[in-house]
């Protein structure tokens, strides 16, 4: 399926909701956190209603739990679907992760061991996850810190192989990249070159911050340089069709969100993936 | 070991501190788990420290969501508020869409219940009890709450803030605080009023010392 050209844009946030709505021309799309709206009130699906009558809203799923080999929380599906078919997105994403297992949720995305069990498992959720939701699925790479010890298969190798068998696309998450491969010691180009390009549907990117020798996924500072860097070596490398900035907190002036916005959209430019 | 028991260990290792302590304490388990699994380089000290960095960087993201959803509670306990949300939170995962709210309020139980000597103080214990009904009002699928403060308590925490450097600050005269929530699928609807003509006991308006 041909998916359209997005632009660049940014994750939703209700402390800069007045920014957002006051500033359409400068942001193409939004991406919005699926489970922030989920059984929510009647004012706040009026809420989506005019935000969805201003952008494109892309939902993103925090708690589908697709590394789940326990199979998917069928509720939290059926409620993620009804979102879903509301909005009638081009796409919709999930993190390659899990978040719970036995009666824990855990409240945080936890990494899934690289190797063949797990991608049936993850391979299986989709397809399940696909018959509630009929839309075409991107997959967002994680941080993470623990090196599990059942890995046998590179991330880069083990992502590749995900898509080809799910038959989904990527989401990049820049950040997650840059971060995993200072931390874990790779060079992100070759982790690049491992993924097929056309699957690189959208982009993450926001800044991280280091501390005591790691990287850490922060969510709440401006974007490095060097992430800026990464950026463009994906842009030149794949036919991306959207980008978004994925600040959570400590906001910064509004103006310095949008600067980073025009900053990928030039780079996107430079490489013909937008006007 | 297959993925779900490796899942559910983890689960445990991740939001459990009584699992954590049994399981990377006991070295003959932890040896089994992790090195003999694979010739990985992996250390069982390595994976030890990563599992209690996960560990303490989710306490961290809850406490952040709890700390938008009660800052008046927060505020309260002030620079204990890291050290009481770990005790509380170590052996206590959340769970659900509504986690950061169940997670608040049963973070202020907690409170209530072990460190009852920072409510001693007529302005604290109210701003807590303000914070908590507003959260079952949230939580709940009808709600029907009316409540005097002696003072604006709603802005309470501003002042606070505001005036913490200073030795006395009015807090507002007295208000009667509405909330209202008349099914699952409404917001909750929250009214003070401060009538002109009070009880002679609430008409001093209350001052906070620091």
């Amino acid at each position: 399926m041909k998916l359209p050209v997005l632009g660049v844009g940014m994750g939703y946030r209700d402390p800069i909701a007045h920014h957002i709505l006051s500033h359409t021309a400068g942001i193409d799309f939004l991406e919005i956190t699926a489970d922030h709206f989920l059984r929510s009130t009647e004012n706040r699906k009026e809420f989506l209603d005019e935000l969805s009558s201003k952008y494109v809203l892309i939902p993103h799923g925090l708690n589908l739990s697709l590394g789940s080999a326990e199979g998917l929380n069928s509720e939290y599906l059926q409620d993620l679907s009804g979102l879903v078919k509301r909005l009638d997105p081009p796409w919709w994403s999930e993190h390659i992760a899990f978040t719970k297992a036995g009666d824990i949720e855990i409240g945080h995305l936890s990494p899934v061991p690289f190797n063949g069990e797990s991608l049936s498992a993850i391979c299986e959720n989709i397809r399940i996850a696909r018959e509630e939701i009929n839309l075409p699925l991107i997959l967002e790479n994680i941080t993470y810190n623990v090196d599990l010890p059942w890995n046998d298969i590179e991330e880069s190798k083990y992502l590749a192989e995900l898509i080809y068998r799910s038959h989904c696309g990527l989401l990049l998450d820049v950040t997650n990249l840059y971060i995993n491969s200072h931390n874990h010691k790779y060079d992100p180009i070759d982790f690049l070159n491992n993924i097929p390009a056309e699957s690189i549907t959208q982009l993450h990117f926001v800044g991280g911050i280091e501390k005591d020798g790691k990287w850490i996924d922060s969510h709440g500072h401006n974007t490095q340089n060097e992430i800026f860097d990464l950026i463009e070596e994906v842009l030149k490398y794949a036919p991306v069709k959207g980008v978004i900035l994925e600040r959570d907190a400590n906001f910064p002036e509004f103006d310095i969100l949008i600067n980073e916005l025009d900053r990928v959209r030039q780079l996107g430019r430079k490489y013909d993936r937008w006007d | 070991m297959g993925l779900k028991d490796q899942q559910r260990t983890l689960a445990k290792l991740f939001t459990l501190d009584s699992a954590r302590s049994d399981f990377l304490s006991d070295n003959e388990v932890l040896k089994e788990y992790v090195v003999s699994i694979k010739d990985s380089d992996l250390t069982k000290d390595q994976f030890s420290m990563q599992i209690y960095e996960f560990a303490d960087s989710l306490i961290k993201k809850r406490l952040g969501q709890v700390r938008q959803h009660i800052p008046g509670t927060c505020y309260i306990v002030k620079t204990k508020l890291a050290e009481m949300f770990q005790e509380y939170a170590k052996d206590e995962p959340t769970s659900g869409i509504k986690r950061h709210l169940y997670d608040s309020l049963m973070f202020m139980k907690y409170l209530e219940l072990n460190y009852p000597e920072f409510l001693i103080s007529n302005i604290y214990k109210s701003i807590f009890k303000f914070e908590k009904i507003r959260l079952k009002a949230i939580l709940a699928n009808r709600f029907l709450y009316i409540k005097i403060f002696p003072f604006e308590v709603s802005m309470a925490l501003e002042k606070l803030k505001l005036y913490d450097q200073k030795s006395n600050v009015s807090l507002g005269s007295p208000r009667i605080c509405f909330w209202i929530k008349a099914s699952a699928d409404k917001d909750v609807v929250y009214r003070e009023l401060y009538p002109r003509f009070w009880p002679v006991m609430l008409t001093k308006e209350l001052r906070y010392n620091n």
